[in-house]
């Protein structure tokens, strides 16, 4: 039926058979576009070789230059593009981007007191930041996921742990981690946390981009 | 090679032949007369300037049907075209039927107007449009299917649609 009735239609169409005289005349006076693309495709085709023998002639000089231009370490990428994602929601901390801090100590320790709270943190710079091992992310996250649940009760939405880094200090290792959650199809920061090496202390931290600052409220124990 | 394309008799028969033909299928990709009529032109000039040699009348069929669809598409890729066409309001049918189901196929995404097109009317085999349009016939199978699923909802379930 559904055949019948379309093909019923369109043989009901008239077309303009006017428009055929037109298509002569206008194929007589209309200019060849063939031949035009065919000399653009010879003149594309020589400079692409002329291209391609310019790299080989200079292709040690382009390495050289690109190495002189490559300034960060993989791992300083790594955990840049781990930290630079900022969230969307206005009540979240913002996240800011570990940068080197222009002091002697690769870290440092400091109190500050903001907003008449008492806040300890560390300088690190992005050296000292090393990778974790996947294993040590996993079992970090099995704790996390213990201790806080796979999931928001509330929202239900699903938590998803980061771990960016592992600073050494003279006061034990912190682990550097992000903590995010799934919303519809993206995730969405929660918060940066720093962990002790001991998996005891967990506390909620801010990034400081332009001092290279991370900074921590120690009487904030989420673990208490 | 095929003789019937080399001189402008010729080709002018070839082209009352697949006048209507081309017209049509350009008509149910840009819903408008006034860009079916330039697409049609702009088709058959091709042909007409072109120094392709065809093995067949198919071969021929097949390359014009082509290049009406890459036509179309091309049209609507032109920042100076309107991405979505109104209906054509000026074409009336003496059924509601026809009307219906016209319409209905009208209101598909492009790719799929296409198929349904050379399937139930220029009743093209799934090879052929395979084919023709350079794809698999998986692709034109899924095609199909998703089309007519659509016009079973619009037409809602009429008009013997499976």
């Amino acid at each position: 039926m559904f055949k019948k009735y379309y093909k019923d239609a369109n043989n009901d169409i008239n077309t303009n058979r006017q428009l055929i005289d037109n298509i002569f005349e206008s194929a007589k006076i209309k200019p060849q576009k063939g031949k035009k693309i065919a000399l653009y495709r010879y003149w594309v085709a020589i400079a692409a070789v002329f291209f391609v023998v310019l790299t080989f002639a200079f292709y040690d000089d382009i390495v050289r230059l690109n190495n002189e231009n490559i300034n960060i370490t993989e791992t300083q990428q790594s955990i840049e593009q781990q930290v630079t994602r900022q969230s969307d929601e206005e009540d979240v901390p913002q996240m800011t981007r570990l940068v080197p801090e222009s002091t002697e100590e690769d870290v440092s320790r400091f109190s500050r007191n903001i907003e008449g709270e008492s806040v300890n943190g560390f300088a690190v710079k992005m050296d000292n930041f090393m990778e974790v091992p996947e294993s040590k992310i996993e079992e970090i996250t099995e704790i996390l996921m213990q201790k806080f649940g796979e999931k928001d009760e509330e929202t239900g939405n699903i938590f998803i742990f980061e771990i960016v880094g592992i600073a050494e200090t003279e006061w034990g290792g912190y682990y550097l981690g992000r903590w995010k959650w799934f919303v519809g199809d993206h995730s969405s920061l929660l918060t940066s946390f720093v962990l002790n090496e001991d998996m005891t202390e967990l506390y909620e931290c801010t990034l400081n981009s332009e001092t290279g600052d991370v900074l921590w409220n120690e009487e904030r124990n989420m673990f208490e | 090679m095929y003789e019937s394309t080399t001189n402008m008799d010729n080709k002018r028969e070839i082209v009352e032949k697949y006048f209507d033909m081309i017209y049509k299928l350009s008509l149910s990709q840009t819903k408008s007369r006034d860009y079916a009529d330039e697409v049609v032109q702009d088709v058959f000039i091709r042909f007409i300037n072109s120094d392709k040699k065809f093995e067949s009348d198919e071969h021929i069929k097949a390359w014009l049907i082509r290049v009406a669809i890459n036509c179309c598409h091309n049209m609507f890729s032109n920042s100076w075209a309107k991405k979505t066409v109104p209906l054509s309001e000026d074409i009336v049918f003496d059924t509601k039927e026809k009307g219906d189901v016209y319409y209905a196929v009208l209101e598909l995404p492009q790719k799929y107007r296409a198929v349904i097109h050379l399937f139930y009317y220029e009743e093209m085999s799934v090879a052929e449009i395979s084919k023709v349009l350079k794809t698999n016939s998986s692709t034109v199978k899924s095609q199909l299917s998703r089309a007519r699923k659509m016009l079973k909802e619009k037409l809602k379930g009429g008009y013997g649609l499976v």
